[in-house]
């Protein structure tokens, strides 16, 4: 078959391959290119950067709303480095959209979108729409409040376009709501649909990059033929763009380390939660002044002008500017109006996020404000109440508890009404299993209980279980009061021989029994023997009533059919005896 | 005398060298977690009384199910495992129990009582009723689960913990 004119292609893969990689590192440079062309290189080494971390959390990452958060976390705490590589990616991100808005500044400056290289501009449109499909998709994932809320405005920005909106919102969202069935959707664009374009993109606009070569600067289209090019491209201007790798590295690794410890304030918010109504969503900064046009046009047909027809047209013109724009000119003083129009696009998107984001701000000031002043009434309200009404109006405090069980969602956690569920205590008989003064120490801080009693001993560190709610001194009243007041007589009942002081004979027998012969030590902790596999009882005395107690030794599957508790078959004086050991502990 | 395109050459194998590394430690830290991060003693479960257990000549299949914190989730595992019965003497001491893992390519071995002997399913292997490696490919006896008995309750160790 007859070669090309040219040198021959090398026999073995190999050498093909170097003969490759030789086209790409010996491109002939025209004059005048330096240190304004280094931008697409440091694009092209965040996006290697952006695989190789996306690589490493997908590792860890479970595109789930019961794990989504949780793995994240993993990834943040627990993971060797998690927290810089996470860190990385986030601002890789970042720093890829800062360098592409150069990058096109840079090129229409230079007039490099002009022919023969229009399709570049093209590919390169195509590559930045990506950019933003990536920002979108992955903004979601780590599924906490600002991710979740974030993309709740954003998935309704796109559904909202006239006609098509609905069909749009619901294959989004893969239903309804965001929620289990958005996640993976948004994963599997994030990480299969839109790489696999990307590679196509990023060949198609490598391909036209130097099939065409550099534009030699300021030069005429239709003129490029007379201009010399003679340095190759290794290692002249391939130094160049190595030290703004290395800069824009060393950027990015300060940026995620300084994320990592906090500086940028939490590394992950709270867990998304649909019923949070405290939280003014916020995309992601480079979707602020898309947001903010929502702001600026009216309700009705303006909304559909913002969302749809303004963006729409905006990418349409966008893609389009070489075909518009067929001047030969490329340096910048013979394009007044190209400038300026380029000038007042920049001026526009710029502005618009800035407004935007000075509308997020006023809002959450606004909403910081009026929690604020919603709490200091309620501190005020709870202050003036014991002293307008009667303190000791038990019924008043536990409908006041009740009120706030709803208030607080209690019930996202603690089942209400029926058995515990997944561990968790339920209400419906907490009054029967706990001591009313154990629950006021203990609702007034439970992470540190819950930490000082069972974690530390294990050397964990202390991981969120009940929530801190900060609850003031008349809340923590009102809360214990009700709490105390859910008893249930029949699935706990009176015993009335654990009335009154005990036995020291009854305590002293119950000790053996705990202690010798029915090894409770074998699953829960006492003092400094035991295992972590049941509740920690060293301190049982202050949070058990000896009913409960009596009840969940006499017959623990019959509290919680799915508890791990033995049923130990002990005889009722032995029962007895235990319970009043038990209540010593303290 | 250096030209200026041999000291950019270094210069760029330098700065590359910079962010390989720099790059490079997080990197291989995170991609090692699993093996950096130590492993706690399992946990102990109880999977029976003892005196149950200890009944019989044949291997007894015991089917357990614990919770394991993988990390991020805890999830419920179910596993089994054979009592060897009548090798316990007194009441403290534990009789063997042996995993059902093949020793050989990780199958799920299984009591065949007609023929006295545990059989895997995968590749032929073959264990007599006390775990000994028969026949077929096996190098080794079936491992042996670490078990104690607490309170006439049989307990054995299972996985171990991240």
């Amino acid at each position: 078959m007859a070669q090309p004119a040219g040198e021959p292609i090398p026999r073995t893969p190999l050498k093909q391959f170097v003969a490759l990689v030789k086209v790409f590192l010996d491109e002939p440079m025209p004059p005048r290119v330096g240190w304004t062309h280094v931008f697409g290189s440091v694009l092209l080494f965040l996006l290697g950067i952006q695989i190789l971390t996306g690589f490493l959390l997908a590792l860890y990452y479970s595109p789930s709303t019961a794990t989504a958060y949780e793995s994240v976390q993993y990834i943040q705490e627990r993971a060797v480095f998690g927290g810089l590589i996470r860190g990385m990616h986030r601002w890789s991100a970042n720093l890829l959209i800062v360098t592409l808005g150069i990058h096109v500044a840079r090129v229409f400056i230079w007039g490099a979108y002009k022919a023969p290289r229009r399709w570049t501009w093209v590919s390169g449109c195509l590559l930045l729409l990506l950019m933003l499909g990536f920002g979108f998709t992955g903004y979601l994932l780590p599924w906490d409040l600002k991710s979740y809320f974030g993309t709740e405005v954003g998935t309704h920005i796109a559904g909202s376009a006239p006609g098509v909106g609905p069909m749009v919102l619901a294959w989004l969202r893969g239903g309804g709501q965001l929620g289990q069935l958005t996640l993976p959707r948004f994963y599997a664009i994030h990480v299969l649909l839109l790489p696999a374009l990307l590679l196509v993109g990023l060949t198609w606009h490598l391909w036209q990059i130097r099939g065409h070569g550099i534009t030699p600067p300021w030069v005429r289209v239709g003129e490029e033929r007379g201009i010399p090019r003679v340095e190759p491209f290794f290692p002249f201007q391939a130094a160049r763009d190595n030290a703004a790798m290395l800069a824009a590295f060393l950027l990015l690794i300060a940026l995620a380390v300084m994320e990592s410890r906090g500086y940028f304030g939490p590394p992950l918010g709270a867990k998304a939660d649909p019923s949070n109504a405290d939280y003014v969503p916020r995309p992601d900064w480079y979707f602020l002044g898309l947001q903010q046009l929502l702001r600026v046009f009216p309700a009705g047909f303006g909304q559909v002008l913002a969302t749809s027809v303004i963006p729409g047209l905006a990418v349409v013109l966008f893609v389009a500017v070489p075909f518009i724009d067929r001047s030969p000119e490329r340096s910048p003083r013979r394009r007044p109006v190209a400038m300026a129009l380029g000038a007042a696009v920049a001026l526009t998107v710029v502005s618009l996020t800035l407004a935007g984001n000075h509308a997020v701000r006023r809002e959450e000031r606004a909403l910081a404000q009026r929690l604020a002043a919603a709490k200091a009434k309620a501190k005020a309200e709870t202050k003036a109440a014991p002293a307008e009404r009667a303190p000791t109006n038990q019924a008043e405090l536990v409908a006041a508890g009740e009120t706030l069980v709803e208030q607080l969602k209690c019930g996202l956690c603690h089942s209400l009404d029926g058995p515990p569920k997944g561990g968790v205590p339920t209400l419906a008989w907490e009054g029967s299993r706990v001591n009313e003064a154990w629950l006021r120490v203990y609702l007034k801080n439970p992470t540190r209980i819950h930490w000082e009693t069972n974690l530390k001993r294990q050397g964990q560190r202390p991981r969120l279980r009940m929530p801190d709610f900060e609850l003031s001194d008349g809340e923590v009243d009102q809360l214990a009061a009700f709490l105390a007041s859910k008893t249930d007589a029949e699935l706990i009942p009176h015993q009335p021989e654990l009335e009154g002081s005990a036995d020291p004979a009854a305590v002293d027998r119950g000790e053996k029994l705990v202690h010798e012969t029915y090894r409770c030590t074998v699953c829960h902790w006492i003092g400094e023997d035991g295992t972590h596999f049941g509740p920690d009882l060293t301190h049982i005395g202050l949070r058990g009533r000896p009913d409960f107690l009596h009840a969940i030794i006499h017959h623990p599957q019959r509290l919680d059919h799915r508890t791990a508790m033995k049923n130990l078959h002990l005889k009722p004086d032995e029962v007895i005896d235990a319970v009043r050991y038990l209540t010593t502990l303290k | 005398m250096p030209t200026r395109r041999r000291v950019l050459n270094l210069l760029i194998g330098g700065m590359n060298a910079l962010i390989a590394g720099v790059l490079g430690v997080p990197v291989l830290g995170y991609v090692l977690t699993p093996i950096l991060r130590k492993s706690g003693a399992g946990d102990w479960i109880s999977i029976g009384l003892v005196e149950d257990l200890q009944g019989g000549v044949e291997p007894r299949r015991v089917d357990y199910r614990y919770k394991n914190d993988s990390g991020y989730t805890v999830e419920t595992v179910n596993g089994y495992a054979f009592v060897i019965p009548g090798e316990a003497e007194g009441k403290k001491s534990s009789p063997r129990v042996l995993s059902p893992i093949c020793t050989h390519m990780g199958c799920n071995v299984a009591w065949n009582g007609e023929r006295n002997r545990f059989l895997c399913p995968c590749h032929g292997g073959q264990y007599a009723a006390d775990g000994r490696n028969i026949a077929g490919p096996p190098p080794r006896p079936l491992d042996q689960l670490p078990s104690r008995v607490e309170n006439g309750v049989l307990m054995i160790q299972v996985g171990s913990q991240a």
